[in-house]
């Protein structure tokens, strides 16, 4: 298990810089969807089936979808990205420096939950003979309602946010719309004899 | 985690036929590069502009509401495994949920944003 | 049996939302005046269980006098935003229903947020609230500032989500859970602190500071101020900020409480830089609205002062002080939103000059509230910032108070002149007339209060300081 866990998480970490180092934004999107399997699998490994399934459905088929239809409307000129880049670069690996030292402090003492603390162990559920979406759907609509509505209010949000962004109401095609067809009156009809 | 030892055999067979493939016809093959067989191909015209026009925004708008219903059927899968246990308050707060992203529906419908004309 | 004011301000939304798309003829003034409708009556929900003290939805947000009394700023300052978007001439691409409901939604998640009990919550209320901001910078979609500033807005706050979510997966890691009680107790059952709880707080910090545009996160603010349309950075610059402002007080005063001495220094460090950026940063600028973007980030800096005791007091002048605030930059974003020239919008410091020989009361009004931003005494600016200094010495905090004062010289310095350029320029005659009577009316209101603000102090400190009880209560 650990092995695996070892493998794919050194493919995660490659592919991810990839995304970062790849000069065409098209095989950035490509690696993307890559990192996206192996986290998969990484989550797999961990039992949590429905986060591993929801992140190829949503991510890799939609969410992947939309970066490559993104990519496609920036036009991307390859040459301007590159520029500056050595000017930042010092200062990016400085933070980077900083943030990696951080983290080895952190990591460093050793101070972990140990799972009797946590509120709801998945763990113990999935031992328990559920399986992992069903111990999620068993509070996400119960205990976590709130979230899962205010989530709701989100995703209705986007919509709007969609429309009023990308969504234009002038319409320039010379096209009839049946409903103004339909209720069209006969005195407001030209006639032409 | 058994049931998944298939597909990770699969991963590896499939990695060893493509790396394979790929690594026979580069070694076996024969290559004869010239101007001709190296330039670009496109109805036997040299190419116009590039290869990467821009699309309509209406694409994007699209796409995005399909990422939108798309993760609410994702939270339809959960709902529908604990169906039994969740009891009526698991039912209606579903509910409540749809209904929310049924009226944003039905407002996208009347704007017109499914329309293509 | 109490009727949660956020959730019938949601279902005020989805109602207004599925009527919209019939209305025909002047779309976003009606549904303009319906949400007015329903935040008026939201507000009404709000004050009526203002002195309730419940945990609601298992815990995940509580509703206490401290949150009900921000919220009902909140709604105040948005229905005033919503007012001054049905009143003024806008561009044409922000005639459109959407933008009150999108106000409205960014509302709903700024009232979430400010009675958020658990980083979860938390976390999903302020993307709601942000993702509103985002669509509202962008909307005017024809304007090519108002995307960029749409973009650079995203792409900050979508660091500022990340970040915020990577602090309190350490946070979680270390409690294994979110809730702000849980943690509280987890740190009073410790020993020492450990390290990786103050590590996770400091980036939730850094977040915040970045939403609520703290200096040294403040990179955004001029720019997303300058490009965004005028009534949006109105919005941007009121409401939002109360709201932060009420996470920031309940996450650092309730469950981080006993690490004050950790966080205490960071705050201080973001106010003293806020102050200083704030006031160097606008002498030079030749844009009203980003000057009010540096004069945001001064003081926000000055505000920020008030927390670093985490006590009570602190709390009640930055109540205070946020009130006076808003008054403040509703008064100046309204003149600046008047300034017309040929029905759009210009927001160039030359073209005030000389509104004093044109408008005279309008020029009074405006002096006042400008004066009352830099602290002249006896304006509600300069209450403001003597209870906030009056802490901050009380606390032994010497080279802070130094600090703040003398940044609000500096400040005072480019608002006088602005007041200069509008008394004695020589005036611009190709701006058209402020002639909306209504704007004239409420400019008058809100400087007015500034004025008078000195008769009645003791109202706002008592109010105020009966309504910070319950944030302690907890403890």
């Amino acid at each position: 298990m650990l092995f695996f866990f070892f493998v794919f998480s050194f493919i995660v970490i490659i592919s991810s810089l990839s995304v970062v180092f790849s000069s065409n934004p098209v095989h950035s999107v490509l690696f993307l969807i890559f990192t996206f399997f192996n986290t998969a699998v990484i989550f797999l490994l961990f039992n949590a089936e429905f986060l591993a399934m929801t992140l190829i459905i949503v991510y890799v088929g939609a969410v992947a979808v939309l970066f490559l239809f993104v990519v496609m409307m920036l036009n991307i000129n390859d040459s301007l990205m590159k520029e500056g880049f050595l000017k930042y670069f010092p200062f990016g690996l400085l933070l980077i420096c900083i943030f990696f030292g951080e983290l080895y402090m952190i990591f460093e003492s050793n101070v972990f939950i140990t799972p009797s603390d946590i509120r709801i162990s998945i763990s113990e559920l999935v031992d328990g003979g559920m399986d992992n979406t069903k111990s999620i759907g068993l509070f996400l609509y119960t205990d976590y309602f709130i979230v899962f509505q205010i989530s709701g209010f989100l995703l209705l949000l986007a919509m709007i946010g969609a429309i009023v962004l990308a969504h234009n109401e002038k319409i320039n095609t010379r096209y009839n719309s049946p409903i103004d067809q339909k209720i069209l009156n006969k005195k407001d009809v030209i006639k032409l004899n | 985690m058994i049931e998944y030892i298939p597909i990770l055999v699969f991963i590896v067979f499939a990695l060893i036929f493509s790396v394979g493939a790929f690594s026979l016809s580069i070694l076996v093959g024969k290559k004869a590069y010239y101007p001709e067989k190296m330039s670009t191909y496109e109805c036997g015209f040299e190419p116009f502009d590039e290869s990467r026009g821009k699309f309509e925004v209406k694409f994007y708008l699209v796409a995005i509401l399909f990422i939108i219903f798309d993760l609410e059927i994702i939270f339809l899968f959960p709902w529908a495994v604990a169906f039994y246990e969740i009891g009526l308050f698991g039912y209606l707060s579903m509910i409540f949920f749809l209904v929310v992203l049924t009226i944003g529906f039905v407002y996208e419908w009347l704007k017109g944003a499914l329309d293509w004309n | 049996m109490i009727i949660i004011p956020e959730i019938f301000l949601s279902i005020g939304f989805l109602l207004i939302l599925f009527i919209t798309p019939f209305i025909k003829i002047n779309a976003h003034v009606k549904v303009g005046y319906f949400t007015l409708l329903i935040i008026f009556l939201t507000q009404f929900f709000v004050l009526k269980d203002i002195f309730l003290f419940e945990e609601i939805f298992n815990g995940f947000f509580v509703i206490d006098s401290f949150g009900s009394f921000l919220k009902s700023i909140i709604l105040i300052s948005a229905g005033l935003v919503i007012y001054f978007y049905l009143i003024i001439k806008n561009e044409k691409s922000l005639l459109r229903p959407e933008f009150s409901l999108v106000i409205l939604i960014s509302i709903i998640g700024m009232m979430l947020m400010v009675s958020a009990n658990n980083l979860l919550s938390l976390f999903l209320s302020m993307e709601l609230q942000s993702l509103a901001l985002y669509i509202l910078v962008s909307f005017s979609r024809e304007d090519i500032n108002s995307s960029e500033a749409g973009v650079k807005y995203f792409v900050i706050g979508s660091l500022s989500t990340c970040i915020f979510l990577f602090g309190s997966s350490l946070i979680y890691g270390l409690v294994g859970s979110t809730d702000f009680s849980n943690i509280s107790q987890f740190m009073s059952d410790q020993y020492s602190i450990p390290i990786m709880l103050i590590v996770g707080l400091i980036f939730i910090l850094v977040s915040l500071s970045l939403k609520i545009s703290a200096a040294p996160f403040h990179m955004w603010t001029p720019d997303v101020y300058q490009g965004a349309p005028t009534i949006v950075t109105t919005f941007l610059s009121t409401a939002p900020k109360v709201a932060v402002f009420a996470v920031l007080i309940r996450l650092l005063v309730f469950p981080f409480g006993e690490i004050i001495v950790d966080w205490g220094k960071i705050v201080i460090i973001l106010s003293i830089s806020s102050m200083i950026i704030g006031s160097l940063g606008a002498l030079k600028q030749t844009d009203l609205k980003r000057l009010m973007a540096y004069s945001t980030i001064n003081h926000i800096g000055f505000i920020m002062m008030g927390l670093v005791p985490g006590s009570e007091d602190g709390i009640t002048a930055i109540s205070i002080y946020l009130i006076f605030y808003l008054t403040m930059n509703l008064g100046a974003f309204l003149v600046i939103l008047n300034m017309q020239r040929d029905q759009i919008n210009v927001t160039s410091i030359k073209d005030l000059s000389g509104l004093y020989k044109n408008e005279p009361i309008l020029a009074a009004c405006f002096a006042v509230i400008l004066f009352s931003m830099a602290g002249i005494p006896p304006l509600a600016g300069f209450i403001g910032k003597l209870l906030i200094l009056n802490i901050v010495i009380d606390n032994n905090l010497f080279f802070l108070a130094i600090i703040a004062v003398l940044t609000s010289v500096i400040a005072a310095f480019y608002y006088i002149r602005l007041v200069k350029s509008i008394f004695f320029d020589p005036p611009v005659h190709d701006l058209d007339n402020f002639s909306n009577s209504q704007s004239k009316f409420l400019l008058s209101i809100l400087s007015l209060f500034n004025l008078t603000v000195i008769l009645y102090p003791q109202f706002f400190l008592n109010l105020c300081a009966s309504i910070t009880l319950s944030l302690f209560a907890l403890k």
